[in-house]
């Protein structure tokens, strides 16, 4: 039964690789599929099979299986997925229309489709490794999609190496467990006894879930991600890429408890949210901010699982999952309509009173966490959570204000007086493809306000879920919010809106994507210093054993040398030999 | 029981000798058919191992009685696999592995003389066997690279031939040793497992550092690698897919070989492990380096081979990592090596700097060249995963956290490999005009290799079973 839910995607792709290739049917065939994958997780909401485990391969009495479990965290992510893939992919069909591309897409995102899938379930290193290094593949292949554009081939090389990295220590980690407890299912580590190899293991699990869900200092890959795709890009972070690191640490959370290691989740998610809204008060790319307001959230939801707040954590990884993918959606219809134009100061929004714009009202709002929608409970939840931790919690306030502040900026400036509405008939000339699913994520946002009420008995773990909001929290953020908003109309809403891009200074010391890439130059460098120290080893040891043979060489061109025809010298060699031979069986 | 092995050994001189006989016309053919009924010899092995519920397969005949040595064969699971391996190497070189059309005769002379050094050797019964399809493998191979290479060619054959030599007089010296020093003076491979902890250990200690020594020099292991460059960027085509392919794999088995012979080897086990932890890293290093695309296969393929050594090192379920590894190497090198042989003859350019936008006019051949790196890294799915997993599972069981340490050679060979396609041959177009076409037999190549790197890869309990039993 969960078998079909992965199957499912790959034959489709192998459908798309042999039979379709660019045909329209391929996006039609991807969405079916994706439609039926929604069907059945629908199903198995109601009948849960359980934990399944298949035997893959035995090798002298060790046995490696495929593991999956649909708990209550696995059913989740599941959902969501499931969720996502089909609005994602009625979108696609109206947003990619150049033929030539359409083969390669729907194959590279039914791959993701699949990974994740799998992913969601898995309940063993096994499946969590194969599903892992699967989804690595598809960013790769997905961020990197228009190869021939030079920005999107440094960005996949960027989402690769950290995720080579994630993927080199997930490998890791599973030899540790492996070496510790002889299995390499997740429930054997809850029931083992601590184990020190066991905490390292779990370190680097935690390493590689940052990696994924692009916290600091492996952020940097996130905002370049925007080269794909648009709507690749919107499943990447709303729901798939982005959402499994913070799913694999919600998966752990209880072991990381057990080891002491949350601690270290606080800080990094508190410097990537911190760096998030740094940033996206300078960037001008109608893309790029909403990847920084997916940062802040993905290290928002990293501090509350930091706290041992799963609810909270999981409050904001619903509620992130419908308005990120929403705000994308919009973004890409907006740049359709304008030509492809990124940045907000220079493209014309959408008319106001039409649903599009009500969409992203929708949207907006609930990122910047007002009240009613589901970001007020989520962020909400997490400064109460936070609350005992005086430092993170006024943090959490001020990067409420600047996330809202930002959010307001991405919405206003296009819409701002002096911004001519003359394109106002591409808008409503927009494909239904394009709109149908804004529209429908919208409602889902909306809807998303009822994981506040149904989630705590959905994930049913006392213990764990810090559940509750604290009036002073919620009027705190409420106040944060707002203030941002205010802000936001004073300085956005007019006809000349401040641009952070005319104050360099400010500017630099905002926008520090820079530094980070500078850093990890630095590391490329050394690498390659070393690789070159190695190289001229290499060639050094080369001519030295060609110098040996040289020497063997010489030696035989010596002795070629001494027969050379010479009468008295054979003589006199013969007769030197004979007079050594005698003394020596003399003195003997 | 029919006599498989000499069945193959019959067909491949067979072919051998009906291509010296006949037209060049024929002799791809010939060469195609010869290896396809290897293969087909190895799948009836297979098929009839299975049903079987074990794998035997042996042939004596009297060779020199007064000596003791026997003209004989024993295919085991390990023997079975490496066949099966080998085969479709030797099916995809002689099939596609001549873009170029260029002396059919001789290649094809060539690749059938290797056919039965291989086949010999894998299913050799005594080291006597062994050294002998070696020395044939070996001229073969030397023959190949001087013959067919390109232009540094001579150099490359005789560095080849040299270091091969050297290889060959120690390996011979250690067979020569064992023999001596078994109590019944055999050569028999089964008998000497089982009697050769009665040899003292000192006169072990040399056997195994001969051995273990000559063995180096043919997987490579750094410092003995400074061969394989050369040869791999001279060779043909065909020359580097075997060489690779099956040629060091040769080397590979022996290790395995040496390390279940020899009792004394498990003593070694922690050096060894770190010697192949260095050379894996060292040739990654030496890998960030280069561009020619040639070498770049060569030194990602030795990383390989280092970790392949790491799991000879190790013990019991990693014995079987490795012999997937080396499974696994060998169709992916060849692979590997088809691929980038294809792609310098399409574009005439072998600087991978210089191939941007191949996937343009060459898009097959770059895909199979990204899936080879793939299964080259280990990527899940492919047969490299299976044989990377049980490698470095039982190395961390043997070594603690020192047998995690080579994994940074697959880290550093895959994000290379990731960020040269992708800024060369996945990128816009360049200066790359197509020169060359490649026929429909390459794609079936590509098909054959990627279909059995897969089929492995995702279900690998066909060759693990046969272990078991």
């Amino acid at each position: 039964m969960l078998a079909i839910l992965v199957i499912t995607p790959l034959v489709v792709a192998a459908l798309i690789a042999m039979l379709l290739h660019d045909r329209r049917a391929a996006g039609y065939v991807t969405l079916a599929a994706s439609v039926l994958s929604l069907l059945l997780v629908l199903y198995l909401l109601v009948n849960n099979p359980g934990a399944q485990s298949v035997t893959w391969f035995s090798v002298s009495g060790f046995t490696f299986s495929i593991d999956t479990a649909l708990l209550q965290l696995n059913t989740l992510m599941l959902l969501l997925v499931a969720v996502m893939a089909p609005i994602v992919l009625l979108y696609s069909i109206g947003f990619m229309s150049v033929p030539s591309e359409r083969g390669r897409y729907y194959f590279e995102m039914c791959i993701l489709a699949a990974s994740m899938m799998l992913f969601s379930m898995s309940s063993n290193f096994i499946t969590l490794l194969i599903s892992w290094e699967l989804l690595s593949l598809a960013s790769y292949l997905l961020i990197g999609f228009w190869y021939r554009n030079e920005r999107a081939q440094g960005a996949a090389r960027k989402a690769i190496a950290a995720v080579l990295i994630g993927d080199l220590l997930i490998f890791a980690s599973m030899l540790l467990v492996w070496n510790a407890y002889g299995s390499l299912s997740f429930a054997t580590m809850l029931q083992q006894p601590a184990n020190p190899e066991v905490a390292v293991a779990l370190a680097l699990v935690m390493i590689a879930a940052l990696t994924k869900s692009a916290q600091f200092p492996f952020h940097e890959w996130l905002p370049d991600a925007m080269e794909g795709p648009m709507p690749s890009s919107a499943f990447i972070l709303s729901s798939t890429i982005a959402k499994a690191g913070v799913f694999l640490l919600a998966l752990m959370l209880p072991l990381f408890a057990r080891y002491d290691l949350l601690g270290i989740l606080v800080i990094v998610g508190s410097i990537t949210a911190l760096l998030a809204v740094s940033n996206a008060l300078a960037e001008n790319s109608i893309k790029r901010l909403l990847a920084y307001s997916t940062m802040e959230n993905l290290g928002l939801m990293v501090i509350a699982l930091g706290f041992n707040a799963l609810l909270a954590a999981m409050l904001l990884f619903v509620a992130q999952t419908f308005y990120t993918a929403l705000l994308f959606l919009c973004a890409g219809a907006i740049m359709r309509a304008n030509d492809h134009e990124d940045d907000i100061y220079r493209l014309h929004g959408t008319p106001i009173r039409t649903p599009l714009f009500i969409a992203m009202i929708i949207g907006v709002v609930s990122v910047a966490g007002i009240l009613p929608l589901a970001g007020f409970f989520a962020i909400s939840s997490i400064g109460t959570a936070a609350s005992f931790n005086m430092p993170v919690y006024l943090l959490l306030v001020l990067i409420g204000f600047v996330s809202s502040l930002c959010m307001f900026k991405w919405m206003f400036v296009p819409v701002r007086h002096g911004a001519r509405s003359e394109i106002k008939g591409v808008y409503g000339a927009l494909p239904k493809s394009i709109t149908v699913p804004i529209y429908v994520l919208a409602a889902l946002a909306v809807l998303s306000v009822l994981a506040y009420m149904y989630l705590p008995a959905f994930l049913g773990a006392p213990g764990i879920a810090v559940h509750g909001i604290s009036l002073e929290s919620a009027v705190l953020e409420s106040m944060a919010a707002i203030a941002g908003l205010g802000a936001a109309y004073v300085l956005y809403m007019n006809s000349k809106p401040y641009n952070m891009k005319l104050h360099l200074r400010l500017y630099a010391v905002l926008y520090n994507g820079v530094l980070v890439n500078i850093f990890y130059q630095g590391v490329a460098r050394a690498v390659m210093a070393l690789s070159r120290a190695v190289c001229a080893f290499d060639r050094a040891l080369y001519s030295f054993m060609r110098g040996m043979a040289g020497a063997v060489s010489r030696f035989g061109s010596m002795l070629r040398v001494m027969i050379d025809g010479r009468e008295d010298v054979y003589v006199s060699v013969f007769v030197i030999a004979a007079i050594a031979a005698i003394v020596l069986f003399v003195v003997w | 029981m029919l006599p498989f092995i000499s069945a193959m050994l019959a067909f491949s001189a067979v072919a051998l000798m009906l291509t010296l006989v006949l037209s060049k016309k024929h002799s791809r053919g010939i060469a195609v058919t010869a290896a396809f009924l290897m293969l087909l010899t190895t799948i009836a092995m297979l098929y009839i191992s299975v049903l079987a519920g074990h794998v035997g397969f042996t042939e004596s005949y009297a060779y020199i009685s007064s000596l003791m040595i026997t003209f004989g064969f024993n295919v085991g699971a390990v023997s079975l696999i490496l066949l099966l391996m080998s085969s479709a190497v030797l099916l995809v070189a002689s099939l596609s592995g001549n873009p170029e059309r260029s002396r059919p005769k001789t290649s094809c002379l060539l690749i059938e003389l290797f056919q039965i050094s291989a086949i010999g050797l894998f299913s050799s019964a005594n080291l006597f066997m062994f050294f002998i399809f070696w020395s044939i493998g070996v001229v073969s191979m030397f023959l190949m690279i001087n013959v067919l290479g390109s232009s540094n060619r001579m150099r490359a054959s005789i560095n080849f031939l040299i270091y091969e030599l050297f290889a060959g007089a120690l390996i011979l010296f250690g067979i020569m040793l064992i023999y001596f020093h078994t109590p019944l003076r055999s050569f028999d491979i089964q008998y000497i497992i089982s009697n050769a902890s009665s040899i003292n250990p000192t006169t072990q200690a040399l056997i195994f550092l001969a051995l273990f020594v000559g063995f180096m020099i043919g997987m490579p292991i750094f410092p003995m690698h400074l061969w394989l460059p050369d040869a791999h960027a001279e060779a043909s085509t065909q020359g580097s897919m075997l060489l690779s392919g099956i040629f060091t794999q040769f080397s590979a088995f022996g290790m395995l070989l040496l390390f279940t012979m020899l009792p004394v080897s498990s003593k070694y086990a922690a050096y060894v492990a770190a010697l192949a932890t260095v050379s894996a890293v060292y040739s990654a290093l030496v890998l960030l380096r280069q561009s020619d695309i040639k070498r770049i296969v060569a030194y990602s393929s030795m990383a390989g081979m280092g970790i392949i050594l790491l799991g000879c090192s190790a013990s019991s379920i990693s014995t079987s990592g490795a012999l997937f590894a080396i499974f696994s190497q060998g169709l992916t090198a060849a692979l590997l090596f088809l691929a980038a042989g294809s792609i310098k003859h399409i574009f005439g350019e072998h600087d991978i700097r210089l191939l941007k936008g191949a996937v343009v006019d060459a898009g097959p051949t770059v895909y199979a060249f990204l899936a080879g790196a793939l299964a080259l890294v280990g990527f899940p799915l492919t047969t490299g995963f299976v044989g990377y997993l049980l490698i470095f599972l039982e190395a961390v069981h043997a070594f603690g956290a020192y047998g995690a340490v080579a994994l940074l050679a697959p880290l550093l060979v895959g994000a290379y490999l990731y960020f040269t396609i992708s800024s060369s041959m996945l990128s816009s177009k360049g200066h790359s005009d197509s020169v060359g076409l490649i026929g429909s037999t390459q794609y079936l190549g590509y098909a054959l290799l990627l279909l059995s790197i897969f089929l492995f890869g995702i279900l690998p309990y066909i060759l693990l079973g046969l272990l078991k039993t």
